[in-house]
């Protein structure tokens, strides 16, 4: 009797050591899973330009000296205001390559400005990004209302803005397709959204 | 009747040494964490806005100190000081709950370990603990215990084990409420 008492007591500590194991692991997952759905990405102050507006249509040169538009309808396309000075940016470089992996129906574009043209070729060099095209626009960054660095435009297709914002991590990168494509314009637009109360239209629901 | 005496003679030294030794581990960590991060918590102190600006460096040391202080006490069974490890948890839940109060909820608790911000929750955690520790240093010292056997050490890490456990979980579900919270408040 006894032992078996000793074993069954030995087995359940066993399992209440692993539950609770178990409890703290969960509670961890959920916690992470908070950091990560939290919808972090564009951060919009932009005051210029509004998502669904025209994107402006700026004629620069790339780096290597071939001219192209940005703002032109015809193709989507990412534009990634970076500096080489910008340390956040530098981080942000690796997460624009492999995105640009993923969604092959869209230019990857690089904007930057100031600084003298070697430091910029430099800063191409070192983080192999001679497969991007490179643009170097005051006017560009003053068009499209950039004040913080690292910044990101997305043009849709037909020329209008998609998202933007200011990016921190892979997630905001990502936030801006996935903005995109939910019709989010920002992240105030996702934490706020347009009351419920303020919609309601008496005259619609009258019969 | 008597089985239930000796159930208990048995069962409240094996409780309170759990709860000692599970709090020597809330210090330890608490301490050298505080002393590692000097500055940090030099900066999370005066997030609290409980002394003026000029105290706070002072004022971390001697946190810092008085952790340290508790663990001895606690170890030594040193009397009166021995309750300083609960009278100051009492302490850091009150500057919480009154932090709580004034509504500035996004400060860094300083707990030690993970960083996370302020809640009511922390504040019952912290007198929770601090009753039980209050009541296990009145109960029964380190040195009343020599002459138990190898069984009755087992039981005694077991129960330290899941209480710690209990505890991490709980100090993540505050930090999930609080990541909650930020997902749906409304004001940014």
């Amino acid at each position: 009797m006894t032992t078996w008492l000793v074993v069954a007591v030995a087995l359940l500590w066993f399992i209440v050591i692993a539950l609770s194991l178990a409890v703290f692991a969960l509670t961890r997952q959920i916690g992470v899973l908070y950091e990560r759905v939290a919808p972090a990405g564009a951060l919009m102050v932009n005051q210029t330009i509004k998502v669904g507006d025209n994107a402006p249509e700026i004629a620069v040169e790339t780096l290597a000296g071939s001219p192209m538009k940005i703002g032109a309808p015809g193709k989507a396309a990412l534009v990634f205001f970076v500096a080489p000075d910008c340390p956040i940016c530098k981080s942000l470089l690796p997460i624009f390559k492999s995105l640009s992996q993923v969604e092959t129906d869209c230019d990857f574009i690089l904007a930057s400005d100031g600084d003298t043209l070697k430091e910029h070729e430099a800063y191409v060099t070192s983080n192999k990004l001679g497969g991007f095209p490179y643009v170097l626009s005051e006017l560009l960054g003053r068009s499209y209302g950039v004040a913080k660095l690292p910044y990101a435009v997305l043009i849709r297709p037909d020329g209008k803005i998609g998202s933007m914002g200011i990016v921190n991590s892979r997630e905001h990168l990502e936030s801006l397709f996935e903005a995109e494509a939910l019709g989010i314009a920002s992240l105030q637009d996702y934490l706020n959204p347009p009351d419920p109360v303020a919609i309601y239209d008496p005259e619609e629901h009258r019969s | 009747m008597n089985s239930m005496m000796e159930l208990a003679a048995h069962t409240i030294p094996l409780m309170a040494i759990s709860i000692q030794i599970f709090a020597i581990i809330l210090f330890v960590e608490a301490a050298i964490h505080k002393s590692v991060t000097y500055k940090d918590f030099v900066g999370i102190i005066s997030g609290y806005r409980l002394i003026p600006i000029s105290l706070v460096w002072t004022a971390a040391a001697f946190v810092i100190f008085a952790e340290y202080l508790a663990i001895i006490s606690l170890l030594l069974m040193l009397p009166f000081l021995k309750y300083l490890g609960a009278v100051m948890l009492v302490g850091y839940a009150i500057a919480i709950q009154i932090n709580v109060v004034r509504g500035r909820t996004e400060i860094d608790c300083g707990c030690g370990g993970q960083s996370m911000p302020i809640s009511q929750s922390l504040v019952s955690r912290n007198l929770v603990i601090a009753i039980l520790l209050a009541w296990s240093t009145n109960t029964v010292g380190f040195a009343g215990l020599v002459g138990y056997g190898f069984v009755y050490w087992i039981l005694v890490c077991g129960t330290v084990l899941v209480g710690y456990l209990f505890y991490l979980s709980y100090n993540q579900l505050c930090f999930n409420q609080s990541l909650q919270s930020n997902l749906t408040r409304k004001e940014l």
